[in-house]
């Protein structure tokens, strides 16, 4: 008897306690957020709380003009907004006039559910394009590369708006190859990317007596890996918990990789297909041995296999890794303008440096080649009206007004005037033509003098004027990157393992699963123009590394066929 | 209990007729909705899915047919023998370690005094749920912050990779499923359904307690263990959130299983074709064992 | 009993039964274990908890990440408030038990005992022989199928469809067929004498009358035992919903999870910013996001699952001892 009361009386309030209306217990954000002595205010807090309502409304957006995820729908569709500017007003306000002006369209939300950003969207996006539906307009890069997303019929065919558009001519043909097959364009670049820099630690490196110059303190420009592994073995202290640096174990660090010489792919020698696996190049075995020395040998290296790319972001930002690559989208600094107190109550420009990566074994240090793009395209399964839609709405918010408004939202966040591109733009938004538009140049920005000069070097740095691989995209990059991972999460955890035959176990499954394809049409002048040019820039720029290279050019990167 | 009334002959011949008539239109009745779920979220999908096994699924158009094309590119993945490996090392260590000790915790649960029994009862099965299991056993894997490590420090002892060591990371990643014992139950009810007097009459002729469990305890049990561990292969085969969430495919290949494969070609490959052709290879041999185990236990049954 | 009454006080036994005991309490120790360590670490305050050696017993326990999760502060990591999940959670399983079981009962209820011998191999095979299919076999073809129910398709057919994608429906709908249930149905039934129900029949009463008043009070035991396996099942189900689920308002508790400690290891790409914002990471540390949180989120999707079996736990013995294994 009392049994059965117990369990009604169980059931009872399990289903009362769960329709129970929010707050259950606690407090409301402001209050939680509401500064105390002990923990003074960290961030403004009106932006902080208006980001907070639009956060937990709308999602959280990406920030300004990032990957544009959202549907464009003419009339009698379901009403939502536009994703990417759930964080701030101004994009809303940019969407509400755009739909003033253009009555018949009505811009959408798209939500899912998935916060793991990208690992998860592009199987909900996949989802939705075979069910026939799907955003208007969507970011091509999540299906493993442009190349791939177009290869599977699942970029909209947009060479018709193309030919007549006024961007055309300031948009490098050599960066937007991708996007291009057979003479029809698919994508258009989306977002650019800014230089890639180490930021590291100022006040730890202050506190170990690592100094470039006087006052300054910090790793000297141009430092060598072997500066990395002296200077992180000073930073290391695993009682402190400290690691001079988090390596993911999903990612390969292009621009180490670069500075090495090596390849993560190179040309098929016998013709047979278009790449094979460029692992087992000397260069690339030489900068995968150096990869697993820093975490085995020199013991400066925090990893694991959950190590990927964020989770050693957090590890920077977390204060466990004394220096962090940032590969990011914005100005290297904006953020920092933003989280000014992202170490306690210490400001960002007390505690964060920028560097360059540090010289490879024979002295190459390449800068950043011209930032790459990540695409968007046009849904290829809409109607005509649709896409006519969302091509408007793309130059309006990319280029037209729409830009100008983010753009003055952005620097109202920085409370500043705005920047004339957020480095580096690769449209020419109409707002630069405007005599009265009073804007700055990025570059005015950078606060400190050195910062300034770290900018101006890594400018400076030369850069192949050919992108790798060009014209010939790289298939499936999302899979590419899974084999790596295997390869790096062995050699990453098993101090015992062969180099060698690990990289040949690996390279052989790339080749055969992953790079088994050659691409139609292929033409032999597309190679020999990038690996002509990549030989002239070695020799030009890097005469010892050239030495190495050429050894390497004649059986994996000469090989079209000799007339 | 209801009260039994005496048959006659001549009523049941007529309540046959009637009675033949109402159970027609009552197994109807019964079974159609059942059948219809069952047609629909049971065999059309699978069909389909096997149909597309032989095409080259195109996420956008019509799809393409190649008939054994996808399994050709399937047997020539070189990560294949290893995935099944993988699986199958899995599968014998959970089998090995939460198949067996239940069997054993009921046979010994016996002996104790009732009120032992009855709090062991209590206490054994309480079932964690295996999302908050796993996501709580990776975080005491962790190596920088994780109980198990802070543990061996404290001893003086080095740290382990856990998770990262590609020796014991399938080992580490068993234990979630140790957590649920409920199928122990079953066992400790068959157990005591044995009568007593069996083991004090073995006892009496002089059975040592070895003896007594494989001649008295184990045989009453064997259809019971013959059907668990039919099921227990059966999902053992095709786990997927332990592995996924824990390690994501391991240090270098260590903890790949297949299902995972099937999801990476689906879902980063988007070949669909060739990820229900891996289906399929994965429901052959499932097929496979279970028409072995049955011949195993039917040989055993007619000794 | 294996080692008899009479014997029992000598020593020699006396020493193995407490050997035995040891054992048994060792091994709930450890299977209980993670639970207790997760409630530990959950009200370690956030500084704390980073630390080693680790403290088994918190000095000073700091419900803060409590707090945070019960209020609307949980936006802070996921997007909306907890009671959401939770909410999502029970009307996903209270809806597959309430239509799987019926369905699946009246189908073991024909099989046992309604289908002559003659079609009864066949029939069982119809219901039965999917079950040996790998779940992931079928991903596609379900999604398509909800996408365009009742038709698996790419693209809009030439009859209406509907679509049952994005809502509760797309869970509960693929899980109503479970041939396991069957399973266990069938074997309880298999063990009801038919000479109850040749009574009834000579009474007059139906089938479903026989069904409803004899048979259903005497399987009390199956029901609870199959309510509860289901519950289970459906409760830590996981990847079904991820696949399906696109609203943030509909997602389960597990996927949550899942979600949440994505959260903090995603996969960088160039150019793209997983996760939680940057401009809340420092103060969602301070409140206790981290492992803190996700242990007390774990919990939390447990206690059901422990509170289900407190529950049910006598129906299952019950429930056991009747039913017979072929």
């Amino acid at each position: 008897m009392i049994r059965k009361l117990f369990k009604s009386v169980l059931i009872a309030l399990s289903v009362a306690s769960f329709f129970c209306s929010v707050p259950v217990i606690g407090q409301t954000p402001e209050e939680l957020l509401a500064p105390t002595e002990e923990r003074p205010i960290l961030v403004n807090p009106e932006y902080w709380i208006s980001g907070i309502r639009i956060f937990s409304y709308f999602g959280e957006g990406g920030d300004v003009a990032r990957n544009l995820r959202d549907w464009i729908d003419c009339p009698k569709e379901l009403y939502r907004s536009w994703q990417t500017a759930s964080r701030n007003i101004a994009g809303l306000y940019a969407a509400s006039l755009f739909e003033r002006d253009n009555p018949k369209v009505k811009l959408v939300w798209y939500e899912y559910a998935g916060e793991a950003a990208g690992k998860e969207w592009s199987k909900v996006l996949m989802s939705a394009l075979a069910a026939g539906e799907g955003p208007s307009a969507y970011d091509a890069n999540v299906f493993g590369g442009v190349a791939t997303a177009i290869s599977k019929g699942l970029c909209g065919d947009i060479t018709e708006y193309v030919k007549n558009w006024d961007q055309t001519k300031y948009l490098d043909m050599k960066f937007w190859a991708p996007a291009w097959k057979n003479g029809r364009c698919y994508a258009i670049p989306g977002q650019a990317m800014s230089y890639e820099l180490s930021f590291f630690r100022k006040d730890w490196f202050e506190e170990a007596g690592i100094f470039a110059a006087e006052g300054i303190a910090g790793p000297p420009v141009d430092w060598t890996f072997d500066d990395f592994v002296n200077i992180g073995q000073k930073l290391t202290d695993p009682k402190k918990k400290r690691w001079a640096f988090g390596l993911p174990v999903d990612v390969i660090r292009t621009g180490w990789l670069q500075n090495f010489g090596g390849f993560m792919v190179k040309p098929d020698p016998t013709g047979k297909y278009t790449f094979r696996s460029g692992l087992d190049l000397p260069t690339t075995k030489e900068f995968l041995k150096f990869y697993r020395d820093l975490k085995f040998k020199y013991n400066i290296a925090l990893t694991g296999t959950e190590e990927t790319g964020t989770a050693a972001a957090y590890d920077f930002w977390g204060e466990r890794t004394a220096m962090h690559i940032f590969e990011g989208t914005r100005h290297a600094l904006l953020w920092g303008r933003i989280d000014r107190h992202m170490f306690g109550d210490k400001s960002w420009l007390d505690t964060v440096g920028i560097i360059p990566f540090p010289k490879g074994p024979t002295g190459l240090q390449i800068g950043t080649p011209k930032p790459w793009w990540r695409f968007i395209t046009i849904n290829p399964v809409i109607s005509k009206e649709r896409k006519d839609a969302t091509w408007k709405f793309l130059n309006f918010i990319l280029v037209g007004d729409g830009k100008k408004i983010l753009a003055q939202d952005m620097a109202y966040a920085l409370n500043d005037l705005p920047t004339n591109d957020i480095a580096p733009n690769p449209y020419h938004p109409r707002y630069l033509d405007d005599p009265n538009f009073a804007s700055r140049s990025w570059k005015e920005t950078i606060p400190g003098e050195q910062y300034r000069e770290i900018f101006n070097y890594v400018e400076s740095l030369p850069v192949n004027p050919i992108p790798d691989f060009f014209a010939m995209p790289i298939m499936e990059e999302t899979a590419l990157q899974e084999k790596h991972r295997i390869l790096l999460s062995t050699l990453l955890t098993n101090p015992n393992a062969d180099l060698d035959a690990e990289v040949d176990k690996v390279a052989n499954m790339i080749n055969k699963t992953v790079l088994n394809y050659k691409i139609e049409g292929q033409t032999w002048d597309n190679i020999k123009e990038w690996a002509t040019s990549l030989k002239e820039f070695y020799e030009k720029n890097f005469p010892e590394q050239a030495k190495v290279f050429n050894e390497i050019y004649e059986t994996s990167f000469a090989v079209w066929p000799k007339k | 209990m209801r009260k039994v009334l005496p048959l006659t002959v001549a009523k049941k011949d007529k309540f046959r007729e009637g009675g033949v008539k109402f159970k027609r239109l009552s197994i109807w009745l019964f079974c159609i909705p059942g059948a219809v779920v069952t047609l629909i979220f049971g065999w059309y999908p699978m069909i389909w899915a096997m149909v597309i096994a032989f095409q080259k699924f195109m996420i956008i158009g019509p799809s393409k047919w190649i008939g054994l094309g996808n399994f050709s590119s399937i047997l020539q993945d070189p990560i294949l023998p290893i995935v099944i490996k993988n699986t199958f090392y899995y599968a014998l260590l959970s089998i090995g370690l939460t198949f067996i000790i239940p069997i054993l915790v009921a046979i010994l649960l016996m002996e104790m005094s009732k009120k032992t029994v009855r709090i062991m009862m209590w206490l054994w099965f309480i079932p964690l749920s295996s999302m908050a299991s796993i996501v709580i056993l990776k975080w005491m894997y962790n190596v920088d912050y994780g109980l198990l490590n802070g543990i061996l420090v404290s001893f003086g002892l080095p740290e382990s990779g856990w998770l990262n060591d590609p020796r014991i990371a399938m080992l580490c990643l068993v234990l979630p499923g140790l957590i649920m014992f409920a199928p122990g139950l079953i066992y400790i009810a068959t157990i005591q359904a044995i009568p007593k007097e069996l083991y004090e009459n073995a006892h009496l002729e002089g059975a040592s307690v070895w003896q007594q469990i494989w001649h008295i305890s184990l045989p009453r049990l064997r259809p019971v263990i013959s059907m668990m561990l039919i099921l227990a292969v059966i999902s053992n085969l095709q786990i997927f959130s332990q592995p996924y969430i824990m390690t994501g495919g391991g240090p270098g290949t260590a903890t790949t299983v297949f299902v995972m494969e099937i999801y990476s070609q689906a879902f980063n490959r988007y070949a669909f074709g060739r990820a229900s052709a891996l289906a399929i290879i994965l429901f052959c041999i499932i097929l496979t064992l279970i028409i072995i185990q049955r011949k195993f236990v039917k040989e055993n049954l007619d000794e | 009993m294996l080692i008899p009454e009479v014997g029992r006080k000598k020593w020699r036994v006396r020493i193995i039964l407490i050997g035995i005991t040891a054992f048994l309490w060792l091994g709930v120790v450890l299977h209980l274990f993670p639970f207790y360590w997760a409630m530990a670490v959950s009200v370690t305050p956030p500084d704390d908890a980073y630390k080693l050696p680790p403290n088994f017993f918190p000095s000073h326990p700091d419900f803060l990440v409590y707090r945070t999760i019960f209020s609307h502060g949980f936006t802070l990591f996921m997007r909306s408030p907890l009671w959401v999940y939770v909410k999502n959670s029970f009307i996903m399983t209270g809806g597959i038990i309430a239509i799987q079981i019926p369905l699946m009962a009246l189908v073991a209820y024909s099989l046992s005992k309604l289908i002559s011998a003659r079609w009864n191999r066949i029939v069982f095979l119809f219901f039965i022989g999917t079950m040996f299919v790998p779940g992931s076999l079928t991903i596609i073809s379900r999604y398509l199928l909800l996408r365009y129910f009742p038709f698996i398709s790419k693209g809009p057919a030439k009859f209406p469809t509907y679509n049952f994608l994005d809502s509760y429906w797309a869970v509960i709908l693929p899980a109503t067929f479970s041939g396991f249930s069957i399973l266990l149905f069938k074997g309880f039934f298999d063990t009801i004498p038919n000479e109850l129900l040749n009574a009834a029949r000579l009474d007059g009463a139906s089938e479903i009358g026989i069904f409803r008043r004899i048979v259903l009070p005497l399987s009390r035991p199956v029901f609870s035992v199959v309510c509860y396996f289901t519950f289970i099942g459906s409760w830590n189900n996981f990847l079904w919903p991820l696949i399906v689920l696109k609203k943030d308002r509909l997602m389960p508790l597990s996927l949550m999870i899942y979600n949440l400690q994505a959260k903090m290891e995603t996969s960088f790409r160039p150019g793209e910013e997983g996760g939680i914002s940057w401009y809340a990471s420092n103060d969602a540390l301070k409140m206790g996001y981290g492992y803190t949180a996700l242990m007390a989120v774990a919990i939390i999707e447990a206690i059901p699952v422990f509170l289900m079996f407190i529950v049910f736990r006598e129906e299952i013995m019950k429930g056991v001892r009747l039913r017979g294994f072929k």
